[in-house]
């Protein structure tokens, strides 16, 4: 039992490990993006990319499969593509586990994280009134719940992009690039 | 930004810029040293963050000085100014 505890112990500790190095990594790319104009823009476009999926929602809801379509893959690429820029200038605030942050990032992420939640659960309740006062396909209020839920998974990132200030070039001086 | 909640009135300051330039070390090797992400470091300098007890007798340790050399609620005067008027030489 101990035995086996300790293999998972050493693997948990080797994800981790293989996580640290993935975000060493990750802090250095896009050096030029790396500023709050540009992750901003990110954030705004994050937000249209998940007002589409939502449009994509209603427009299920009332029938019009084609622009369903077209908005349910439209807003995933915008959202999904800026999501993943995002993801990357904002760091393991984001995204890493909370034991591998130091103090500033935990009390930064524990913030973002509680008004993302906040946000979550209000776009939850959305979905459930919505399922059950609009009339349309069963389907509908799955596909909006869907939407929602989507968006308020973006919602970290959006926040922790529109506030993080600009990366102060000496903050990288004598890090070695991977 | 601190770790506790704290009035805009009581500030910490700290001498780190000026005791990091003395012994040669960047933001990045103090912050291996002390385990901390280099930005938080540059938030330190900027007064963007606040350390916790534990941080600030980190860095300390690393300067091997005491916490009110480091760090204080008034705003530090020049070391320079420090030394040669007050040190009386």
């Amino acid at each position: 039992m101990s035995e086996e505890r300790g293999r998972l112990a050493a693997y948990w500790d080797r994800q981790q490990e293989r996580l640290d190095e993935v975000e060493r990594k990750r802090a250095l790319k896009l050096p030029t993006w790396r500023t709050r104009k540009r992750r901003r823009a990110l954030s705004v476009l994050v937000v249209a990319g998940d007002l589409i999926l939502i449009a994509g929602a209603v427009c299920y809801q009332t029938g019009q499969t084609g622009a369903f379509l077209v908005c349910w893959l439209g807003g995933g690429f915008v959202a999904g593509g800026a999501q993943y820029l995002l993801r990357i200038l904002t760091g393991k605030m984001s995204g890493g586990f909370s034991m591998r942050l130091d103090e500033r990032e935990r009390e930064m992420r524990h913030r973002v994280t509680y008004v993302s939640y906040q946000i979550l659960v209000t776009m939850m309740l959305f979905a459930v009134l919505y399922g059950l006062l609009v009339p349309g396909p069963k389907a509908g209020g799955a596909m909006m719940a869907c939407a929602l839920l989507v968006t308020g998974t973006t919602v970290s990132a959006i926040i922790l992009g529109w506030s993080l200030p600009d990366d102060d070039p000496e903050d990288f001086e004598g890090v070695s690039p991977a | 930004m601190s770790p506790v909640r704290r009035g805009k009135e009581l500030p910490i300051y700290n001498r780190l810029p000026v005791l990091r330039a003395e012994r040669g070390l960047s933001r990045a090797a103090l912050a291996t040293a002390v385990e901390v992400n280099p930005q938080t470091i540059g938030a330190l300098e900027r007064g963007d963050h606040y350390p916790s007890l534990d941080l600030a007798f980190r860095i300390c340790a690393v300067f091997d000085l005491p916490v009110e050399a480091v760090f204080s609620r008034e705003p530090f005067t020049p070391l320079s100014t420090q030394v040669y008027r007050e040190g009386g030489t």
